[in-house]
């Protein structure tokens, strides 16, 4: 997490392309792979109590840290919870804070970088400055700053992600802003007499969004790597809710006598990271107008 | 020469505000967390008198602008508060602490260089050939399977099943050197995948670039082995974006150092940091923070500058 690493499409704009990875794939298979595991998920945890008999926190003592059967498709953990509804009720969590940090990020990095790059100048130095300073910590170790300062919970860690992730966005619509401003079409626009607020949301704004919308949907996965980090340390969501980080951390004692318990949630977070990227790969390479994919 | 000289006295300046920030956010972690340092302090043996004494020794009664140059004051000096259970002075925790987040990152570092860069190069030579294809399985490991998951992978495999080697906890260096190594294996592959996904990515892209150019075109030309032109004159002109995003890289090492850290039970400052959030120790928390920023900083600051000093283009540029 690495800032996360993990965390790495975040921690810096300058360009490092995956064009091998969508070329594997085909570039809108890329894409259509992606959309699917996202989709799948989303009607997972959408449709958990459906999906599954048990609750995340019924226990059974008779059946702990069992293997995979008929019963209990996953196994069960430490305290004889069912895994699969753990793991299923656990992308809810996962979800909620990748949509949530992202939409987030975007509503404030929207207008920040639009202004930044549309108007120029003073403010736009003062915006990069800060930016800078933002982007001068690794993201998880930010998200533990504002932890401490906040206090633990779904929301707090939404918010830390967020203001992760508001300077990069920024960044990213400030670049295409600048390179769309002085268009011919934007241009023909302000000669036809069109104002400063409908230049930037009619004509700028719409032709300069795009790679900051690739940027959110990689920012997705990497959000899903922050959560379930975040959740492993003990810093993110409070039990009983299930998160897929904090069932790694509850196995992690267990894991000889119990891998499938940390089996599992490892492959439930690289599915969903991996959606993600699919997608955000997928989607980058069909904007890149050089065709590098090819 | 003067203008290298000028443009790394730019950056150094760029950075001057960005460290202050930091500090001031870093300082902030005590002064905004709920609840009162010197009841934290004071524990069990709290009573008023003591309190207001202790409030007036800690400089708690003061402007906060004062009590921040206070602070900054004593950080500048080496000086970083102390542990509120241990009383053990912070610098003297980091000294133990920092060397094994710092073997720790730089092994990783080194591995996933010492595998990207000829696997970059091989795949960059050969594009859609077997290697390429190999690269990009790696790629989306690399990126999809973050460095904690991947740890707890690895000892599930390695230690739990295999027995092959240990779990967790650490061994010093100047102990045991090959007992240190056997317990960093797991831990430094867990967290280089990731960087060999991005360097050898980056390395095969510069490199493409670089093997399209007309003076390689020239080398092959005059009948030098390809091996010697892809290795010795293209490899050195196309280096540039591959330090930096190892520099870039760098950070998010340290970033993801602090999960691994905790997988892995190592006694670095990512592991001190986390500890101390859960048991409310706010100095270290805030030194843990200031340090790794501070590292971060640094190499961001480095790489900028090698950054110019390759590519005068660059230098030019900010003029």
């Amino acid at each position: 997490m690495s800032a996360p690493a993990t965390m790495p499409a975040a921690q810096d704009s300058r360009p490092v392309r995956f064009g091998l990875l969508t070329r594997a794939l085909g570039r809108n298979r890329a894409i259509v792979a992606g959309l699917a595991i996202v989709l799948a998920l989303t009607l997972v945890a959408l449709a958990a109590s459906m999906i599954t008999p048990y609750s995340y926190h019924a226990m059974s003592y008779d059946a702990v840290l069992a293997g995979p059967s008929r019963a209990h498709v996953f196994g069960t953990d430490g305290l004889g919870r069912d895994l699969f509804t753990r793991v299923v009720y656990s992308f809810q969590v996962s979800l909620k804070v990748a949509f949530g940090s992202v939409v987030l990020a975007l509503l404030v990095g929207i207008p920040l970088g639009l202004v930044a790059g549309y108007w120029g100048g003073l403010l736009d130095g003062l915006l990069m400055r800060l930016i800078d300073m933002l982007l001068a910590f690794p993201a998880i170790l930010l998200a533990i700053a504002l932890i401490t300062i906040l206090g633990q919970g779904l929301t707090v860690m939404v918010i830390a992600i967020a203001v992760v992730y508001v300077p990069i966005l920024a960044r990213v619509l400030r670049g295409s802003v600048l390179d769309v401003r002085q268009a011919t079409y934007v241009e023909g626009a302000r000669a036809r007499g069109a104002g400063h607020m409908r230049l930037m949301l009619r004509h700028v704004l719409p032709n300069s969004i795009g790679p900051t919308l690739v940027q959110a949907t990689l920012l997705m996965a990497f959000a899903i790597q922050i959560e379930a980090g975040l959740s492993f340390l003990g810093l993110g969501v409070q039990p009983p809710t299930p998160s897929l980080g904090y069932m790694l951390q509850e196995n992690h004692g267990y894991i000889s006598q119990s891998p499938w318990g940390s089996l599992f949630p490892c492959l439930a977070i690289a599915l969903a990271v991996l959606g993600f990227n699919l997608l955000g790969t997928g989607l980058r390479s069909s904007l890149d107008p050089r065709g590098r994919a090819r | 020469m003067q203008g290298t000289l000028g443009y790394i006295a730019r950056r150094l300046a760029l950075a001057v505000p960005v460290l202050l920030a930091m500090s001031v956010f870093v300082f902030a972690i005590i002064h905004l967390t709920p609840g009162d340092p010197v009841r934290a302090a004071l524990g069990l043996s709290y009573a008023p008198t003591a309190a207001a004494t202790l409030r007036h020794q800690m400089g708690l009664d003061q402007p906060i602008v004062q009590q921040y140059l206070n602070w900054l004051g004593n950080v500048l000096r080496g000086n970083l508060g102390q542990d509120l259970i241990s009383h053990q002075p912070l610098s003297e925790l980091l000294s133990q602490r920092l060397p094994v987040t710092l073997e720790l990152t730089v092994l990783s570092m080194g591995l996933a260089v010492i595998i990207a860069v000829p696997l970059g190069v091989a795949a960059a030579r050969h594009p859609g050939g077997i290697v390429d294809r190999l690269l990009g399985g790696i790629t989306l490991l690399g990126i999809s399977v973050p460095d904690f998951v991947l740890g707890t992978l690895l000892i599930l495999l390695f230690a739990a099943t295999l027995n092959w080697l240990p779990p967790q906890d650490f061994v010093p260096f100047t102990q045991s050197p090959s007992d240190n190594l056997r317990h960093l294996l797991l831990p430094v592959i867990a967290l280089a995948m990731a960087e060999v996904a991005y360097i050898s990515q980056t390395t095969r892209a510069s490199m493409l670039e670089t093997l399209n150019q007309d003076y390689i075109t020239f080398l092959r030309a005059k009948g030098i082995p390809e091996r010697t032109v892809a290795y010795k004159h293209a490899l050195r002109n196309a280096a540039v974006p591959v330090i930096t995003v190892i520099g870039v890289q760098f950070g998010t090492l340290l970033g993801g150092a602090i999960v691994v850290e905790n997988v892995f039970s190592l006694p670095g400052v990512g592991k001190m940091t986390v500890d101390a959030v859960s048991t409310r120790n706010y100095p270290i928390v805030q030194g843990g923070v200031l340090v790794i920023a501070a590292i971060f900083i640094a190499v961001n600051l480095i790489t900028d500058i090698l950054y110019g000093v390759f590519n005068p283009r660059i230098r030019e540029g900010q003029r």
